[in-house]
C-alpha cells in the first residue's frame, strides 16, 4: 500500500470544508470544526473526495470516526472510495445501533443501493477503512475485516474521501488517509497540512513500506 | 443458521427515503447480516445471508423468491426446467443452463451477468430492459438508447461484441458478454462464485 494523501484537519475552521476537498454532489456540505470534519446539516447525506489524488482505480480510504447515534439502519459517519462528481461512490458508514449498524452502499448517478448491512459493535475513535481493488470491496474496522468481501462492477474509478449518511446525531471524521496499492517509494502529493512539516500541495516521497510513522 | 443464496426482486427507487435493496430484507431479515449483488438498474438481485430455518421458510415462501439449494455443488438435474423458468422470470437468459451444471455454475453465470448490468448502470444510466424490451428482442429492434447501453458497456468492459449483428437477440448478447467477463474473487457474503 502507498499513502497518496492524508489530512489531520488540524487547522482553522472551514465552512464548507475547503480545497483540496470537493463534494461528490450530495445535498449536504461538510464543515471543519474543532479540528475534525462534521456535517453541515445532519439531515443531509454528504460525501467529499480529495482532489489531491487523481482519479484512480484501486484505492483505499480510512478515517477515525465517531458518532452519538445508535439508531442503526445505515446512518453515521464513514469513508468512501471511487468517489466522483454526479453522486458516484462506494461508501462505508456506521453508527452504534444494536443490529445492522454497518452499511456498505453505492451511489451511482444519485441512485443509492444498499450492498450489505452487518452488525458489529465499535467504539468512537475507531478507524473505518474501505478499499476497492478491481471489483472487490473490503471493509475493515481497526484493521480487521467486517465480514466477507463484496464484488461490484458499477464504478471503475474515482477518488478516496469521506461520507456521511443522514440523519445521525453528532458525527465526526478525523485523521483521514487515502492511498493505493502500488509499490511503496512513489512520489505523492500531500492533501493538506499533514503534521509532517509540509505545506499544502507539497510533494513528498514515501519511505519503503509506504507509510510515515509519527 | 445456514448460509444460503436467493434470487429475488430488488426494490426501492434509489432515493434516501427508499434506497434500492433486496426485497424482504426489512421484513424477513431484520437484524441479520446479508449481502446483495444487484443487477444494475434491473429490479433483481442475488442475496446471500446466514439464515435461520424460520427465515428461510419465510423467504422461500414468497412467490417471487428463488432459493438455491445449500449444496451449490449439486447438479441441476431434473430441476432444469424449473431453474430456467426461475431465471427467465427475471429477464435472465437461461438457455445456457444444462442439467449437468452445478448450482454454483448457474449462480456464477447470473453473477457475471449482474456485473455487466452494474457497469451498464454506471455507463448509461438507463435500464437495459426498457419498456417493451425482452430477451428475444433483436439488437436492431432495441430502442437506440438501449443499443447504446449494450454497446458502450461492452466497450467499457473490453468484451468482444464483434459477433453480434442486428438480428442477434438481447438474450444472445447478454450471454455472450457475460461469458467473457473476468471478475477476480467473484463472491457474495463468503460464497465463492469463482
Amino acid at each position: 500500500m502507498s499513502v497518496l494523501a492524508t489530512d489531520t484537519f488540524t487547522r482553522a475552521n472551514e465552512t464548507p470544508l475547503a480545497s483540496p476537498w470537493a463534494t461528490a454532489g450530495d445535498t449536504g456540505t461538510f464543515v471543519l470544526a474543532s479540528n475534525a470534519v462534521t456535517y453541515g446539516n445532519q439531515n443531509n447525506d454528504t460525501s467529499y473526495f480529495t482532489t489531491a489524488v487523481g482519479s484512480i482505480t484501486d484505492q483505499y480510504s480510512q478515517a477515525v470516526c465517531s458518532t452519538a447515534s445508535s439508531g442503526g439502519g445505515g446512518i453515521g459517519p464513514g469513508v468512501g472510495v471511487r468517489m466522483a462528481t454526479g453522486q458516484n461512490y462506494y461508501r462505508l458508514v456506521a453508527d452504534h445501533g444494536g443490529t445492522n449498524n454497518w452499511e456498505l452502499g453505492k451511489r451511482v448517478a444519485s441512485t443509492y443501493t444498499v450492498l450489505w448491512n452487518r452488525t458489529q459493535a465499535w467504539t468512537n475513535g475507531d478507524v473505518f477503512y474501505l478499499e476497492v481493488q478491481g471489483t472487490t470491496l473490503i471493509a475493515k474496522r481497526n484493521g480487521v475485516a467486517i465480514g466477507a468481501s463484496t464484488s461490484d462492477s458499477a464504478l471503475s474509478a474515482g477518488r478516496p474521501g469521506l461520507s456521511y449518511s443522514s440523519s445521525a446525531f453528532t458525527s465526526t471524521m478525523d485523521t483521514w488517509e487515502g492511498g493505493d496499492f502500488a509499490a511503496a517509494g512513489r512520489t505523492t502529493k500531500n492533501a493538506h497540512s499533514t503534521g509532517l512539516g509540509m505545506q499544502h500541495g507539497q510533494m513528498m516521497r514515501l519511505p519503503a513500506g509506504g507509510r510515515y510513522v509519527a | 443458521m445456514t448460509l444460503r443464496l436467493y434470487l429475488m426482486p430488488l426494490v426501492g427507487d434509489g432515493t434516501k427515503a427508499s434506497p434500492r435493496r433486496g426485497a424482504y430484507v426489512l421484513s424477513h431479515l431484520a437484524g441479520t447480516d446479508y449481502t446483495i449483488m444487484d443487477g444494475g438498474l434491473e429490479p433483481v438481485c442475488l442475496l446471500a445471508a446466514d439464515v435461520t430455518a424460520a427465515q428461510h421458510t419465510a423467504l422461500s415462501g414468497e412467490s417471487d423468491v428463488v432459493a438455491l439449494p445449500t449444496n451449490l455443488q449439486a447438479t441441476v438435474g431434473a430441476q432444469l426446467a424449473t431453474v430456467q423458468a426461475a431465471l427467465e422470470q427475471f429477464n435472465l437468459p437461461a438457455d445456457w443452463v444444462t442439467a449437468g451444471m452445478t448450482y454454483r455454475t448457474v449462480a456464477r453465470g447470473v453473477a457475471l451477468l449482474f456485473q455487466f448490468l452494474q457497469r451498464a448502470n454506471a455507463v448509461a444510466l438507463q435500464r437495459v430492459f426498457a419498456s417493451g424490451v425482452t430477451l428475444n428482442t433483436a439488437f436492431q429492434d432495441l430502442p437506440p438508447g438501449v443499443q447504446d447501453v449494450v454497446r458502450d458497456t461492452a466497450d467499457a468492459l473490453g468484451v468482444d461484441r464483434s459477433g453480434a449483428t442486428g438480428a442477434t437477440t438481447l438474450r444472445q448478447i447478454l450471454r455472450a458478454v457475460s461469458a467473457q467477463m473476468r471478475v477476480e474473487g467473484l463472491g457474495l457474503h463468503g460464497v465463492d462464485l469463482t
